[in-house]
């Protein structure tokens, strides 16, 4: 009798072993997961709830750790753009223009040279990554100048634009694949290749005729597109293009499809996909 | 009679008996034992005086928490705490697991936040498949919906 008792325990033991290797972690009981989840930040919590079923069913209205913050630096500061977590904000003050980036969910903030000088208040600027990666640019036009930095310099350097034929005020700003890209005024589009540091201009043979409204550059899942709006008495209308590199010019897309725009002619616009909870923002222009 | 004579040479230290899963006693002193919720309340249910019978925790994770318990209530410096607490939560996956669902249990909660630090911290950073590779966990999405949450959040997952 001893021997047969002991045996089915003995199994039992090793066969809670496996399960433990095999699940446990991704059937953590609830109130477990949720203390874990509310323990980490808001882009950890995301990537975590790509873990597994369990994890992305459980943890639905957990609040992060890093809840936004109203940061002191936002009082006053104006939003130029935002990508990877990051946003970067222009501050004025007296005739100088304060450039920081500064993340909400890492509340780190990344203070840039102040030694641009001239008012940007109309001026544009964006950045290429993550202001913590070491191979970072920034970069920021005011017409007639244009001045690029790196992460860690003392200073924002003007960048030679005498090669630029019509060189109109830049409208707006976008990065993609190691270029800088110019909306000028009137249509043209230029590009400054950071690792070669030369400019290029784009022949866009036939630009569509846009004559009046606000231009607006964007990058988007690898693609270059450019959101042209206008107001026509009460009602807004909006024409979307991409850019295709191979024919140097610009295409126009027929549908925003499941992507919702947001567009902000003062500082930055950007598409997000509008799936999931977000649907009902599909195909939606967002002033 | 035994447990009275133990109860006399030690009027000030009352020492609770914690019996593990798998039947192994451990004597704790009743101050560091009440740290644990769960243990509170057995003990106030009148089991003080006998052996209190915790289920669900085995010996080798009962004895990390009688060290835990033990050092906690010891009058230790904060600095000196720290530097404990940091080397106690530093053990692979499987025992953090048995740790985390014994001071959930036992409901210490000091315990459980230290603990659920430490997986917060060993995620940090991590991608999705990284994280399972840490943990052991098996990826259960279909392709489609894998596509579906990284679209959702593409920003998150560069």
């Amino acid at each position: 009798m001893q021997t047969e008792g002991a045996l089915p325990q003995t199994l039992s033991l090793v066969n809670r072993k496996k399960k433990k290797m095999e699940g446990a972690w991704a059937n953590l009981p609830e109130d477990l997961l949720v203390t874990v989840f509310s323990r980490m930040a808001f882009l950890d919590q995301i990537r975590s709830r790509a873990v597994c079923k369990n994890w992305k069913q459980l943890t639905k209205d957990i609040k992060p750790v890093d809840k936004l913050p109203m940061h002191r630096k936002y009082v006053g500061a104006e939003v130029c753009d935002s990508k990877d977590g990051w946003v970067l904000f222009r501050k004025h003050r007296v005739d100088t223009t304060f450039f920081f980036a500064h993340s909400p969910f890492s509340n780190e903030i990344v203070e840039l040279p102040n030694n641009l000088g001239r008012d940007f208040r109309k001026g544009k600027a964006t950045f290429s990554s993550s202001p913590t990666s070491p191979d970072c640019v920034f970069f920021a036009a005011k017409h007639p100048h244009i001045s690029i930095c790196r992460r860690g310099d003392q200073v924002w350097t003007e960048i030679n634009t005498s090669s630029i034929d019509r060189f109109y005020e830049a409208r707006d700003l976008a990065f993609l694949n190691g270029n800088f890209y110019c909306l000028l005024r009137g249509g043209a589009l230029i590009s400054w290749k950071v690792a070669r540091q030369r400019w290029h201009r784009y022949d866009t043979k036939k630009a569509p005729c846009f004559h009046t409204g606000k231009d607006c550059l964007i990058e988007s899942d690898g693609q270059l597109l450019r959101l042209k709006y206008a107001r026509n008495d009460d009602k807004y209308w909006c024409q979307l293009s991409r850019f295709d590199f191979s024919q140097e010019n610009w295409v126009e897309e027929e549908s925003l499809g499941d992507r919702a725009v947001f567009v902000n002619s003062r500082s930055f616009s950007f598409l997000i996909p509008a799936g999931g909870e977000a649907s009902e923002l599909r195909e939606t222009f967002n002033l | 009679m035994a447990s009275s004579e133990s109860t006399t040479t030690s009027t000030t230290t009352k020492v609770l008996r914690l019996k593990s899963s798998d039947n192994e006693i451990f004597g704790v002193e009743e101050k560091a034992a009440l740290q644990s919720e769960t243990i509170k309340s057995l003990a106030e249910d009148g089991y003080s005086e006998d052996v209190i019978p915790l289920f669900n925790v085995e010996k080798k994770t009962l004895a990390k928490i009688v060290e835990w318990l033990n050092k906690h209530a010891s009058g230790s410096s904060k600095e000196e705490l720290k530097r404990w607490d940091a080397d106690f939560v530093d053990v692979d996956k499987d025992v953090l697991y048995d740790l985390l669902l014994a001071s959930n249990y036992l409901n210490i909660e000091v315990l459980l936040h230290q603990l659920a630090q430490k997986v917060a911290d060993m995620i940090k950073g991590k991608k999705p498949e990284e994280i399972r590779q840490l943990f052991g966990i098996k990826n259960d999405f279909t392709p489609e919906e894998e596509a579906e949450i990284r679209r959702e959040n593409a920003w998150a997952f560069e």
